[in-house]
């Protein structure tokens, strides 16, 4: 029988610091508000904007408009890839430390 | 080619995800009038007992709608929307209480005749009712601004 490598999980995309914020935030709710993850990670909305299009591209986020209060407003999702892309990867981060702390 | 971080960065990249996981479910702080007001209602429901059964059963499911449509109101205000599981833990941690103290009252009134266990039973579903919104609130973050 052959054991995954659990290194294999690690995913680039997922790895830039405002990227993982965005896929823990994710991850932890069903949908958020584009204004809330922008208040929670503290970044700008440009900023938020650029790696939330990568995670689009990634087909790891989706978007979706809806009108509340006469404006329109943007809720962010994490799809079933971006779910199972975030965990692989947090067990890739896991298996690193691991690796460390056993050699270390 | 790729390149893992080190030991350290990965720990500390873990840490981060679990902090910013841990904030976003935290919920956020509901409005000051959201407890009494929610209490006050139940506690009306309690007290309305005199009323014929089929009444009681309209104006107690009456009131669990107007609860759920505030709360979700509420919830609209955060800019999330949670998991199932956490809105089922939201629920549970209200109707389950709410459930035994009304069985209880029902079942004293029913076998021994007692009417006070109403009135306690709306006391007591107030001050839950407060406290538990008030024990959500601690543990929150900052409702954000329009």
């Amino acid at each position: 029988m052959t054991t995954a490598d659990p290194m294999s999980g690690f995913d680039e995309t997922i790895h830039a610091p405002n990227r993982l914020r965005i896929c823990a935030t994710l991850y932890a709710v069903d949908e958020a508000e584009f204004g809330t993850v922008r208040e929670l990670l503290g970044v700008a909305p440009s900023v938020l904007s650029k790696h939330v299009a990568v995670l689009t591209e990634a087909g790891y986020v989706t978007q979706r408009r809806a009108t509340r209060d006469t404006r329109q407003r943007v809720w962010l999702r994490l799809t079933k890839e971006g779910r199972t892309a975030y965990e692989s990867h947090l067990t890739a981060l896991r298996a690193i430390v691991a690796t460390g702390e056993r050699d270390g | 080619m790729e390149s893992h971080p080190e030991p350290s960065e990965a720990k500390a990249m873990l840490a981060e995800a679990a902090q910013a996981g841990e904030t976003a479910s935290a919920g956020v702080r509901l409005e000051p009038w959201f407890g009494p007001a929610l209490g006050g209602f139940e506690a009306v429901v309690f007290l309305s007992h005199l009323l014929p059964w089929w009444a009681q059963a309209v104006l107690v499911i009456a009131a669990l709608a107007a609860f759920m449509a505030a709360l979700a109101k509420q919830l609209q205000l955060t800019g999330v929307r949670y998991r199932l599981r956490d809105a089922k833990a939201a629920v549970a941690a209200i109707l389950i209480p709410l459930a035994v103290l009304y069985l209880g009252a029902t079942l004293l009134e029913g076998l021994a005749g007692l009417r006070w266990p109403w009135a306690l039973g709306a006391a007591l579903v107030f001050t839950y009712m407060v406290l538990l919104v008030r024990h959500w609130n601690a543990a929150a973050r900052p409702r954000r601004t329009p």
